[in-house]
């Protein structure tokens, strides 16, 4: 009995575990057991990872389709973002404690359980279905906010996720038309990485799951769902949401695509595009959301690299900034409940009344600007090697760039514009004891790995590179110097451009982005060529009732009587008309 | 319960209102502006001056520029706020710039509607 239960636990995707969680959820009422769920149900995902089954093969398979699916298939890429995504889940359910919702609760519970158990599918068609339940749970937490425009936010975010999804499928099958894979775990040509390996590029349906997964990555272009939904989901939703989607395109992209030189160039460009947005966003939240991409785009550049270094680079980033971003998003959801609004037109002075939660967003703002002792230093000093390494000295440069840069759009300016600068008078309360425990272990964890990452090192993939990196590079004089000197001399810029007021002052408003397109551009060339396609059809069926008109003129004319064909003729000459035809008709035939 | 959360309304601080915690941690800082400069010029120097006592990274040859990682933060941060005024001034619209659109063009068929049946 003991043995089939435990065989039973170590063949379960632990996303399936906490998915199951999330239906519970829905209907618990009251605090003790929500949070028995909402806890529990992370703790059971975890037990049960730890205690999965051989690595490297299929633990739970079903047959469909005709073809033999692979529902739960570990390894060291997928265990290391399968425990970030869990214990994400556990400080977001600790988050959302406060507001008794069955429906945001459950959803987002199922929404965490998607996602882990698409990181943990073995093959292309599992993962879709996992990926397309994530985009139909998650939009459900921006739904909740319940306005007009996270209506209608939501509505885009759910028709970009499908359309990522749909892409995911149509790429999948053809991959498996033509190579006759449908593994996500050996895809391609497996070399020398006994992790990840390579989709075949040179496939038409790989070109088709890279963009779905780009989409979902929210590459340059395809990136506006994130800074539209995120901003426009309640204050716990937006936590759960930065979590989740992104990261596990990453882990889909380190997966399939790792070693792709595009993705360099990808990463670099979305490194960087971003942090003048978030530098001039009045939306906190929005500011966060623009950084996420940021953060996205060194992982993708981390991808791009590839190797040993690369994906371990990327996957503790991925595992760091999932914490540290969900700490700032934390932050100001706990200023979005008590002052109703994250604008920073708004807002201003909160430190006098909210302590823990600026600390926690300080905390949150040296992490994602890599200080030493924070798990964003032991985190992305793995990337900026690994491009190093390769020698690509304009894409470190843009990561460089993009690392500074996060000094003044988060790290400086989140706090100041919340927690300090102009006071507007606002007394708000401190957060609940349930958003600043939550924030606190998030914090623990954003300096815990900072201080000791070595246990985040031996989880990486690829555990002998990432020791000896932390063993040789990560705590040299060289490393610590160089990065103190980024971090000082940029926040020196940031003070020196401010005093001398060359620094914008943040004014109510927002910025037209790649959205811009479709949702002002298209729309007016549709209806541009909707009413040109109406006149033309206006002047083609004035046209057609007037030739119509005459034709039937025409007729009347001929056909009434005594008139034309009504006419009568004579036999004689009919007779000899026919003679005339006939001799004609001979006379073609002859010849 | 999820609905809009109710904005609190500003309202005049009183004295005695504020956090224990906050006065501990950060009442220094309020006046401290000029000090936080000085205090960051300081350390500029106590970094760059520690970079002469360190070898040079290993990656590009461009490491071996004295306080190269100093200029490249400084200038990262001046470009991006620099240049981020242009932007401003370009790319910056109301907040209800894309419900606006919305509404007129709504309200453009409305019109059309009206004219298309006068008799309404």
């Amino acid at each position: 009995m003991l043995e089939t239960a435990a065989s039973l636990v170590s063949t379960t995707n632990p996303g399936l575990v906490l998915m199951a969680a999330g239906i519970i959820m829905v209907f618990m009422r009251g605090f003790a057991p929500r949070a028995a769920v909402l806890v529990g149900g992370p703790v059971l995902a975890l037990a049960t990872l730890l205690s999965s089954g051989a690595w490297g093969v299929d633990l739970a398979t079903f047959d469909a389709f005709g073809l033999t699916l692979s529902l739960y298939r570990i390894d060291s890429l997928s265990f290391i973002f399968g425990l970030a995504f869990i214990i994400a889940a556990a400080i977001g359910g600790i988050y959302s404690l406060h507001r008794e919702d069955g429906v945001q609760d459950g959803t987002g519970m199922l929404y965490a359980g998607a996602a882990i158990a698409a990181i943990f599918a073995g093959d292309l068609i599992t993962l879709f279905i996992f990926w397309e339940l994530t985009a139909i749970t998650s939009v459900v937490l921006i739904w909740a906010r319940r306005t007009p425009r996270a209506y209608a936010a939501g509505l885009r975010y759910l028709i970009i996720q499908m359309t990522s999804g749909l892409l995911l499928i149509a790429g999948a099958a053809l991959y498996h038309n033509a190579t006759g894979l449908i593994v996500f775990s050996e895809m391609g040509a497996v070399g020398e990485l006994p992790v990840v390996s390579a989709i075949d590029i040179a496939e038409p349906g790989a070109w088709l799951m890279l963009i779905a997964f780009g989409v979902k990555a929210a590459f340059p272009l395809a990136h506006s769902w994130l800074q539209d939904a995120y901003p426009n989901s309640t204050e716990t939703g937006t936590v759960i949401l930065s979590a989740f989607t992104t990261k596990l395109a990453i882990y889909a992209l380190a997966r399939g695509f790792a070693g792709l030189d595009l993705l360099i160039w990808v990463g670099a460009i979305m490194a960087v595009f971003p942090v003048f947005f978030a530098l001039l966003g009045n939306d906190l939240r929005r500011v966060l959301s623009y950084a996420l991409i940021s953060q996205m785009g060194i992982m993708v550049c981390a991808v791009g690299v590839g190797g040993e270094l690369g994906v371990n680079g990327a996957a503790a980033h991925a595992f760091a900034s999932t914490i540290y971003m969900a700490l700032l998003f934390m932050s100001m959801g706990a200023v979005m409940l008590r002052t109703g609004t994250t604008k920073a037109s708004e807002i201003g002075g909160l430190h006098r009344t909210m302590p823990y939660t600026t600390l926690f967003a300080i905390i949150g703002g040296a992490t994602i600007a890599s200080v030493p002792l924070t798990s964003g230093f032991a985190a992305k000093s793995l990337t900026m090697s690994a491009v190093g390494y390769d020698g690509q000295m304009w894409v470190w440069l843009a990561l460089l760039f993009a690392a500074a840069a996060a000094v003044a759009h988060t790290t400086i300016k989140v706090p100041l514009s919340a927690f300090f600068g102009e006071d507007r008078g606002r007394r708000p309360e401190e957060a609940p004891f349930n958003m600043l425990l939550a924030m606190g272990i998030a914090a623990v964890f954003c300096i815990g790995i900072g201080v000791t990452p070595r246990w985040l090192y031996e989880l990486l993939p690829y555990r002998d590179t990432a020791l000896d990196y932390l063993n040789h590079d990560l705590w040299t004089p060289t490393h610590l110097v160089t990065q103190f000197q980024l971090l000082v001399f940029g926040a020196l810029a940031f003070v020196l451009l401010r005093r001398y007021a060359l620094y914008p002052e943040t004014t109510p408003g927002m910025l037209i982005d790649s959205e811009w397109a479709w949702r002002r551009a298209a729309p007016s060339i549709a209806g541009a060529l909707g009413a040109a396609l109406m006149s033309f059809e206006r002047a083609f069926a004035r046209t057609a009732r007037q030739v119509g008109g005459r034709i039937k003129e025409h007729l009347v004319q001929t056909f009434a009587p005594a008139r034309g064909v009504s006419r009568r003729v004579p036999l004689s000459s009919t007779a000899i008309w026919s003679a005339f035809l006939l001799a004609a008709v001979l006379l073609i035939a002859l010849i | 319960m999820t609905g809009e959360t109710p904005k609190a309304a500003p309202r005049t601080p009183r004295e005695g209102e504020e956090h224990p915690l906050s006065l501990v941690l950060f009442a220094p800082l309020r006046s401290a502006q000029t000090p936080i400069l000085w205090g960051l010029v300081i350390a500029a120097i106590a970094v760059a001056a520690a970079g002469f006592f360190v070898k040079p990274g290993y990656y590009f040859p461009l490491e071996s520029i004295p306080v190269i990682y100093g200029v490249v933060g400084a200038a990262a941060v001046a470009i991006t706020i620099l240049l981020s005024i242009p932007l401003a001034r370009l790319l910056g619209r109301p907040e209800t710039f894309y419900e606006d659109s919305n509404k007129t063009a709504q309200q453009q068929d409305e019109a059309k509607a009206g004219e298309a049946t006068p008799d309404a």
